[in-house]
C-alpha cells in the first residue's frame, strides 16, 4: 500500500512539473509572439509619422513656393484663403503582400495671413502657413483579444508652421 | 530466472500498476513517431521565428534607409538652384545645379548639415561661376547615387571592407549586391520619382513656364522581400514589405536673382 502511495504521489509530482514547465514555456512563446505583433503594429504606426510628416512639410513647400514664386497668388491673395482638404494615403498597397489595412490621413491649411507691423511702414512685412496632419489608426496596436479587437486606434496630428518673405516685396 | 521474471510480472499484473520490461515493437514506433513530431515541431517554430526575425529586422533597416534617403534629397533640392531630368527609363538622371563647388570639412567625413560631400562639376565655369551641377540615379540595389556613388551614410567601413547599412555581412560585390542576410533575403529601391508639381498649378504664369521649376516632388520606394518558398507548404510564402515616401522641395535658391539654371531654363523655352 505504502508503494503503492509512493508511485503514485511520484507520478503526481511528475505530472505537477511537467504542467508547470508548460505553462512557463506557454507564456513564454506567448509573450514572444504578442511582443513581436504589438512591436510590429507600432513600428508601422511610427513609420505613419514619418510618411505624414514628410507629405506635409512637402505640401508646406509649395504652399511658400505658390508665393513667392507666381505673383498672381499674393495678387488675389483673398480669394486663395481656402486649401480645401487634401487626403493623403500612408501605407503603401504592396506591403504586406497586399494585405494591409490602408490609413488615409488628411492634409488641410489655415488661411495664409500677411503680417503687417506698424513700426515698418505702410506694406506685408511677412507671410505665414499654418498647415496640419491628421490621420486616425485603424488598428489598435496589440489588438488581439475580442474586446479591444473592436476599439479604433488613435488620431494624431502634426502641426507646421513657417513664415517667409517675398524678394519682389522688399 | 525464468521463474522470478513470471513471478514478478505475477507481482503487478495484481497490483493494477503495468510496468513495461524492455522495448517493443510498438513501444518503439509511438516513441519515434513523438520524438519526429517533437523535433519537426522544434525546427518549424525555428524557423518561423527566424523568419518574422528578419523580416522584422529588415522592415526596420528598409525604413531607416528610406527615411535617410529622403533627408539627403531633401536637403541638397533645398539648397539647389534647380534639378532638371537628362534622359528617361534604365539611362534617366537628374541634374541637380548646385553652382558652388561645396566641400566643407574638405570632403571628409562630417556630421550635421554643413557635412555637404557632393563634389560639383565645372558647367558653369566659362560664365564665372566654380561649379556646377551633380548627377543624380538610383540602382536597385545600391540605393540613390550622387555621381554614381551612394551617399556615405549608407555604407559603413569596417577595416578596408565596404558595407551597406542594411547588410549584416561583408559583401562580396559591393556594386551589385545588397542581400540583407543571405541569398533569401533582399531589399532593393524599386523606385525613385521626381517631378515638377508646379507644372500644372491653376495661377501659374503662363508667360513665365520656367517656374514651374522652382518645385521638386520626390517619391522612393523602397521594397523588401523574404524568399521563403522553399519548405515546409504550410509555412511558406514570399513576404514583401514595401514603403513609400513622398515629398515636394522648393529650391530655395531658384528665386535669387542671378541663378544661371534659370536662365538656361528661360533660354531653352524661348527657343
Amino acid at each position: 500500500m505504502e508503494k503503492k502511495c509512493r508511485l503514485l504521489q511520484r507520478g503526481a509530482a511528475d505530472l505537477v512539473a511537467v504542467a508547470v514547465g508548460m505553462t512557463l514555456l506557454a507564456i513564454t512563446a506567448v509573450g514572444t509572439s504578442y511582443s513581436l505583433l504589438y512591436g510590429r503594429q507600432a513600428l508601422i504606426q511610427q513609420e505613419h509619422y514619418k510618411v505624414a510628416s514628410y507629405m506635409l512639410r512637402g505640401e508646406l513647400e509649395r504652399e511658400v513656393a505658390r508665393f513667392q514664386v507666381f505673383g498672381k497668388y499674393r495678387d488675389r491673395f483673398d480669394s486663395y484663403l481656402d486649401f480645401g482638404e487634401l487626403n493623403i494615403n500612408l501605407d503603401s498597397p504592396n506591403d504586406r503582400d497586399g494585405d494591409v489595412n490602408m490609413t488615409r490621413g488628411r492634409i488641410n491649411r489655415d488661411p495664409v495671413v500677411k503680417i503687417d507691423r506698424q513700426e515698418t511702414g505702410e506694406g506685408t512685412d511677412y507671410y505665414r502657413i499654418v498647415m496640419r496632419a491628421e490621420w486616425t489608426e485603424s488598428v489598435y496596436p496589440g489588438a488581439l483579444d475580442s474586446r479591444s479587437r473592436n476599439k479604433s486606434g488613435t488620431t494624431h496630428e502634426i502641426l507646421l508652421a513657417t513664415t517667409f518673405l517675398v524678394q519682389s516685396e522688399l | 530466472m525464468r521463474s522470478t521474471n513470471t513471478a514478478r510480472l505475477s507481482h503487478y499484473k495484481s497490483s493494477l500498476l503495468r510496468v513495461q520490461v524492455g522495448f517493443t515493437l510498438i513501444s518503439t514506433m509511438v516513441s519515434f513517431a513523438l520524438a519526429s513530431v517533437a523535433l519537426f515541431g522544434g525546427w518549424v517554430a525555428y524557423r518561423d521565428i527566424q523568419m518574422q526575425w528578419r523580416v522584422a529586422n529588415a522592415e526596420r533597416q528598409m525604413d531607416q534607409y528610406a527615411h535617410n534617403a529622403m533627408a539627403e534629397l531633401v536637403n541638397v533640392l533645398s539648397w539647389s538652384y534647380g534639378a532638371e531630368q537628362i534622359g528617361s527609363g534604365r539611362n534617366m538622371r537628374w541634374q541637380i545645379s548646385l553652382m558652388d563647388q561645396v566641400l566643407e570639412h574638405a570632403g571628409q567625413h562630417g556630421s550635421g548639415l554643413l557635412s555637404y560631400r557632393y563634389r560639383t562639376d565645372m558647367y558653369y565655369l566659362l560664365r564665372g561661376i566654380n561649379g556646377g551641377l551633380v548627377n543624380l540615379t538610383y540602382d536597385r540595389d545600391r540605393g540613390i547615387l550622387f555621381d554614381r556613388v551612394p551617399p556615405e551614410w549608407a555604407e559603413a567601413r569596417r577595416g578596408n571592407q565596404r558595407q551597406y547599412v542594411w547588410r549584416g555581412s561583408v559583401i562580396r560585390n559591393p556594386r551589385t549586391n545588397l542581400a540583407a542576410f543571405d541569398r533569401r533575403d533582399r531589399m532593393t529601391v524599386v523606385g525613385l520619382e521626381l517631378d515638377r508639381s508646379l507644372v500644372n498649378d491653376p495661377w501659374r504664369d503662363p508667360e513665365k513656364p520656367w517656374d514651374a521649376h522652382a518645385v521638386i516632388g520626390i517619391t522612393i520606394t523602397m521594397q523588401y522581400k523574404y524568399d521563403a518558398t522553399h519548405g515546409v507548404s504550410l509555412f511558406t510564402d514570399e513576404y514583401v514589405r514595401e514603403r513609400t515616401y513622398s515629398t515636394k522641395v522648393f529650391c530655395r535658391n531658384y528665386d535669387v536673382p542671378k541663378n544661371l539654371f534659370k536662365e538656361d531654363l528661360q533660354a531653352s523655352y524661348s527657343g
